[in-house]
């Protein structure tokens, strides 16, 4: 199952390249009509992840055991989130640029350096977790890992977010 | 609704889509959604289509009531 929503995400990204090349994309980024329709396909993609995890907890709810790990479900929700982005995208001309653009220089801002290094913490300690049937287990007694784990991914959120105001006031302060 | 008047003025300059895209600065589908009637395009776009086919805001876009 996760293999044909992964391969399903790699076939949409390869029509995207292949259809890039062939319509002669303009490689300096979207006309105003794109931005608009990829704006479009970001809040589809939302709508699709919000409907499918709630589909999914009802779904849980009445088998009353849980399908899968909770790391599946989450890829299965981006897969399928990233998949109608593609391809509302693409219905409507846009090409989401799947391949790095070389004029665009990505400059590491400290912040920016503190979300990875989060990330890849957050990613250890997920592949380091022992079982996922210990997730509840406590911490002197106080505070489960469970918990934890959502501190850190609000820290990881709002590092993220920090980071990105300031990279668009950056933007915004070089056009101006 | 279709704009005729810019594929006119278009094929009267002697302009392919993708060269009057190249001119203003967007992707060839876009001209063919502007052509088509399918995108509404934003004042900035219409000057620089107006500037680039010699035309004004009226020769192309304006519509008479009917």
């Amino acid at each position: 199952m996760t293999s044909l929503y992964i391969l399903s995400n790699v076939i949409a990204i390869s029509r995207q390249k292949k259809l890039r090349r062939k319509k002669h994309l303009p490689e300096e980024g979207y006309d105003e009509r794109q931005q608009l329709y990829l704006g479009k396909a970001y809040r589809y993609g939302f709508y699709t992840i919000v409907l499918f995890c709630i589909f999914y907890s009802f779904l849980e709810g009445h088998l009353d055991k849980p399908l899968f790990e909770p790391v599946i479900e989450t890829v299965f929700a981006m897969s399928i989130g990233c998949f109608v982005i593609f391809e509302y995208a693409l219905w409507h001309d846009v090409f989401v640029p799947v391949e790095p653009r070389p004029k665009i220089k990505i400059k590491l801002t400290a912040d920016g350096f503190v979300v990875i290094f989060m990330l890849l913490l957050f990613l250890l300690a997920i592949i380091f977790l022992p079982s996922w049937d210990n997730i509840s287990m406590s911490i002197d007694g106080t505070v489960d890992i469970l918990e934890l784990w959502i501190i850190w991914a609000i820290l990881i959120c709002l590092a993220a977010a920090s980071s990105l105001v300031h990279w668009i006031y950056r933007r915004y302060k070089d056009r101006s | 609704m279709k704009n005729i008047r810019i594929k006119v003025a278009r094929a009267a300059k002697d302009l392919s889509q993708q060269e009057l895209a190249n001119r203003v600065g967007v992707s060839r589908q876009t001209i063919n959604a502007i052509e088509k009637g399918d995108y509404n395009p934003t004042i900035r776009l219409c000057l620089a289509i107006c500037r680039e086919l010699d035309r004004t805001l009226d020769d192309l876009f304006w519509e008479e009531k009917s």
